[in-house]
């Protein structure tokens, strides 16, 4: 029964018109820079400068890449159950002898699975077509590890924004994801930089709310900072087992609230 | 006989307004029960307790046994809403065959269903049409076609027959006591009081969040229900 209800999640998300339109301009954009290298590597640039200007494009690339699959999560994430309580469908869906957090459970792993499944294709088709024009070796271990550090993130994402679609339209629910998304970053930013005792001293509304959302709300782009941090070889104070134990606990914790609201809601 | 379904002392509150006022109703076995009222008496707050997409503040509410909202107590019974609506790049198939697909059904089995029931409700030439192009008769066949494909024990519907054309609504009665021939229960939600008491058996009147009257059709001659219904709806406004 849920198998089927997955399926029916994945008919669902693969319309999405974000997806759709990103998946689109990915293609273009490999096809574009692709070309404009070839060209340039058949007339004036050598296979060495050749190989620098690849090589920079496929790191523009994959930095657009893990741009952009953050906001297609929010996107994906904020439509996801919305859609089904806009319409009204949810009620024909829950009527069926299945409990709402399984319904909860399947729809944002199916969100999720459609996510990685983009951001799996972009990220390796694109990989392989750029190294196939420009000759341009790509090292597999930082490439395949730049792209795990993304995978459970992208999870959390989609929750955060489930949560907020339960109260908010879609636009809303985005626009208040990236603004979330901003503060989080900032704020994250500042305890690492100040410390957590330092930030307790002269304590103020202000910074409290920045612990508020440093510690509740998942470091999604800290986790695309460090990955990638790994592929292009620069420093970072990335904390992994810290961030890690944060990480699951955030999914855990944003999964129960969705799971108690949507739970209360009158359908 | 064990009741299918049973209310007890149910009472539901939006806010400060009583939606549902110490509701008492079961839902014998191979039974068709109507639940008839005026706009806003509660009979759709009623129906969603039961299924288990509205809570209720007090009371109880089984079904086969097994306390509502749990799961397993949707096990054996299907639904359908007044507006019947599903993804609209569903086909008809699709929708239906998800609908089996959800209660188990699978292959030969689930393709052998839709035929049959497609063809009964006179959908069959529809079944490749996508539901955005469907007519809002031709939707609600669908959606019935869907809730029939389920063969639970006990099926509700929602003001089964908006939407309908007079020919549909004859060919639905059919159907309907076709279903219950078939050992099942029907519970039905309607305005339209005209059509219920030809084919159901039993009526619950439902006002202002209160059941003030349950009873038999079979105490009523051709379309006298229809005059008591006002009267007694008039006489507890």
């Amino acid at each position: 029964m849920l198998s089927v209800l997955m399926t029916n999640t994945f008919l669902k998300e693969i319309r999405n018109k974000s997806l759709i339109f990103l998946g689109l301009l990915n293609i273009a954009i490999v096809i574009v820079i692709s070309v404009i290298i070839k060209s340039l590597g058949e007339s004036t640039l050598a296979q060495d400068g050749l190989n620098f200007v690849g090589g920079g494009a496929l790191g523009i690339y994959f930095l657009c890449i893990n741009f952009w699959i953050v906001f297609l999560a929010y996107l994906i994430g904020s439509n996801t159950i919305a859609s089904d309580l806009n319409s009204k469908i949810v009620n024909q869906l829950v009527s069926f002898p299945i409990s709402r957090w399984q319904y909860i459970l399947v729809r944002a792993l199916g969100a999720w699975l459609i996510i990685l499944a983009f951001y799996f294709l972009s990220y390796f088709v694109g990989g392989l077509v750029f190294s196939g024009v420009t000759g341009v070796e790509v090292e597999m271990g930082k490439f395949v590890y730049a792209f795990l550090c993304n995978v459970f993130p992208l999870l959390a994402a989609v929750l955060v924004s489930m949560f907020f679609s339960l109260y908010l339209n879609r636009t809303f629910t985005f626009v208040t994801c990236i603004f979330v998304s901003f503060i989080v970053r900032t704020s994250t930013g500042f305890v690492s930089k100040m410390g957590l005792e330092r930030m307790l001293e002269d304590f103020s509304f202000l910074k409290g709310l920045g612990l508020v959302f440093h510690y509740l709300f998942p470091h999604i782009s800290s986790w695309s900072g460090y990955a990638n941090s790994n592929l292009f070889n620069s420093e970072t104070n990335f904390a992994l087992a810290s961030e890690s134990v944060h990480l699951v606990v955030m999914i855990l914790l944003w999964s129960l609230l969705i799971n108690i609201i949507f739970n209360r809601k009158e359908l | 006989m064990e009741s299918i379904v049973k209310i007890s002392n149910v009472s539901k509150f939006y806010g400060g307004f009583c939606a549902l006022k110490n509701v008492n109703l079961e839902l014998k076995p191979n039974r068709i029960l109507a639940l008839v009222g005026p706009n806003g008496a509660g009979k759709t707050s009623l129906l969603k307790s039961i299924l288990g997409l509205a809570s209720f503040k007090e009371g109880s509410i089984t079904v086969n046994g097994i306390s509502s909202p749990a799961p397993e107590s949707r096990k054996s019974l299907a639904y359908l809403p007044e507006k019947f609506f599903f993804y609209d790049y569903y086909t008809v198939k699709g929708t239906i065959a998800f609908y089996g697909q959800m209660y188990g059904l699978s292959g030969s089995e689930l393709n052998s269903k839709i035929s049959t029931i497609t063809a009964e409700l006179g959908i069959d030439s529809l079944l490749e049409k996508k539901l955005s192009t469907l007519s809002k008769g031709q939707l609600q066949r669908t959606g019935i076609a869907s809730v029939l494909i389920s063969d639970a024990d006990t099926i509700f519907l929602d003001e089964p027959f908006s939407g309908l054309d007079p020919v549909a609504i004859k060919e639905l009665k059919d159907i309907l006591l076709n279903y219950k021939s078939k050992n099942k229960t029907i519970f039905i939600n309607s305005h339209i009081l005209g059509e219920i008491e030809k084919f159901c058996d039993e009526y619950a009147i439902m006002n202002h969040g209160e059941i003030i009257e349950t009873g038999e059709f079979s105490n009523f001659k051709d379309g006298s229900f229809e005059d008591y219904f006002y009267k007694k709806v008039k006489n507890n406004a």
